[in-house]
């Protein structure tokens, strides 16, 4: 945001990324590999895929409307399908805002973890 | 297939239809591979997710609410001593009524939607200060810091959005809640004609008229692209 400027220089504030928790990163990175195709069933199956853990629908869907909440992804219906009784599913994509809070959220994990060699030799 | 309308039209009620409709279209794909002993977990395990601090909340506005009717008491004992001017006593009573749903409100907000959200924030401060001005509003010191804090308060709700929205939504709610009030006051000055067990629900039927009333207000004002979509996709 730009709050100021003149001749000589502008003054831009950066907004603070949003602080995410683990699970919530696991959701964004898990919709961001999924692209278009993110809906709850697709976004449980690649937490499952790449975590070997299956998160309960409950915890994976208030994740999503406090996510929603922060503006951190949006969602937009698609066409319902016989195969879900007629209903439709509901596409989550990650918004700008999202996507800096989970880079803010790994570059922290990377920093942290650099100079450990915990992911190399034997733990690669 | 499992019937869903039960399902469905319960988890409408703790969110919005379309959302509702987009879980259990979910848990039908789920329920394809996995069966109806796990379509109806889900449906357990979703509804429970989606209430628990609604009805923690809940609970904690009905101790508020406890709490708030034992002040008479000591109110009284300090009002024998300090009695306030006589234009002054219908301004208590407003105060006294306005005391009795924030400290539902206030409770209520904080858990269920936590201390950092806006209007948990102006209901915490508005509890805090109606409560303070009627026991000490006999100090001069206590009255212009009060009157400092109120002021601020309407200052920061005409400046910033969020606060702005946190003061309508708190002002809806809480006119809600005086209404609710004022009606179980009129049932109850007849409640010689009502059987027990309604005079006994009676307080908790304002607590969950106060309770919905900020439901209903946060909703409307804080989440409303729960209701619909627009994507702004990633860059």
């Amino acid at each position: 945001m730009t709050i100021g400027h003149d001749n000589a220089y502008t003054v831009v504030i950066m907004a603070r990324p949003a602080s995410l928790g683990e699970f919530e990163q696991i959701v964004l990175l898990a919709i961001l590999r999924l692209g278009e195709n993110a809906y709850g069933v697709t976004i449980r199956a690649e937490i499952a895929a790449h975590t070997k853990r299956k998160p309960v629908p409950g915890a994976l869907y208030t994740t999503l409307d406090r996510m929603e909440e922060k503006g951190l992804v949006v969602s937009r219906l698609g066409d319902p399908t016989p195969q879900r009784g007629g209903r439709a599913k509901r596409y989550i994509t990650v918004t700008k805002k999202g996507r800096v809070a989970v880079i803010s959220a790994q570059r922290s994990y990377r920093s942290l973890l650099q100079g450990l060699g915990l992911l190399e030799g034997a733990n690669a | 297939m499992p019937n869903a309308f039960w399902p469905e039209w319960i988890i409408a009620r703790l969110t919005d239809r379309s959302r509702a409709a987009a879980i259990v279209g979910d848990l039908f794909e789920g329920a394809a591979e996995q069966g109806t002993v796990w379509f109806w977990l889900s449906v357990t395990g979703i509804l429970l997710s989606l209430s628990w601090r609604s009805l923690i909340g809940s609970v904690t506005g009905f101790f508020g609410l406890y709490f708030v009717h034992a002040l008479p008491m000591p109110l009284y004992s300090v009002h024998a001593v300090h009695r306030p001017p006589e234009l002054w006593v219908p301004f208590f009573g407003f105060l006294g009524a306005l005391c009795m749903v924030l400290w539902v409100a206030a409770p209520y907000a904080a858990v269920r939607y936590g201390f950092r959200d806006s209007f948990a924030q102006l209901a915490l401060m508005l509890c805090a200060l109606v409560t303070t001005v009627i026991f000490y509003w006999w100090i001069p010191a206590v009255d212009v810091t009060c009157l400092a804090v109120a002021l601020s308060i309407l200052f920061c709700s005409g400046l910033f959005a969020e606060w702005r929205r946190a003061f309508l939504a708190l002002a809806v709610a809480l006119a809600l809640g005086l209404g609710g009030v004022r009606f179980i006051w009129e049932l109850s000055l007849v409640s010689a004609t009502l059987s027990s067990r309604i005079r006994d629900s009676l307080p908790l039927f304002a607590v969950a008229l106060q309770t919905t009333a900020c439901g209903w207000m946060h909703r409307l004002l804080f989440q409303p692209n729960q209701q619909g979509s627009g994507i702004e996709p990633a860059a």
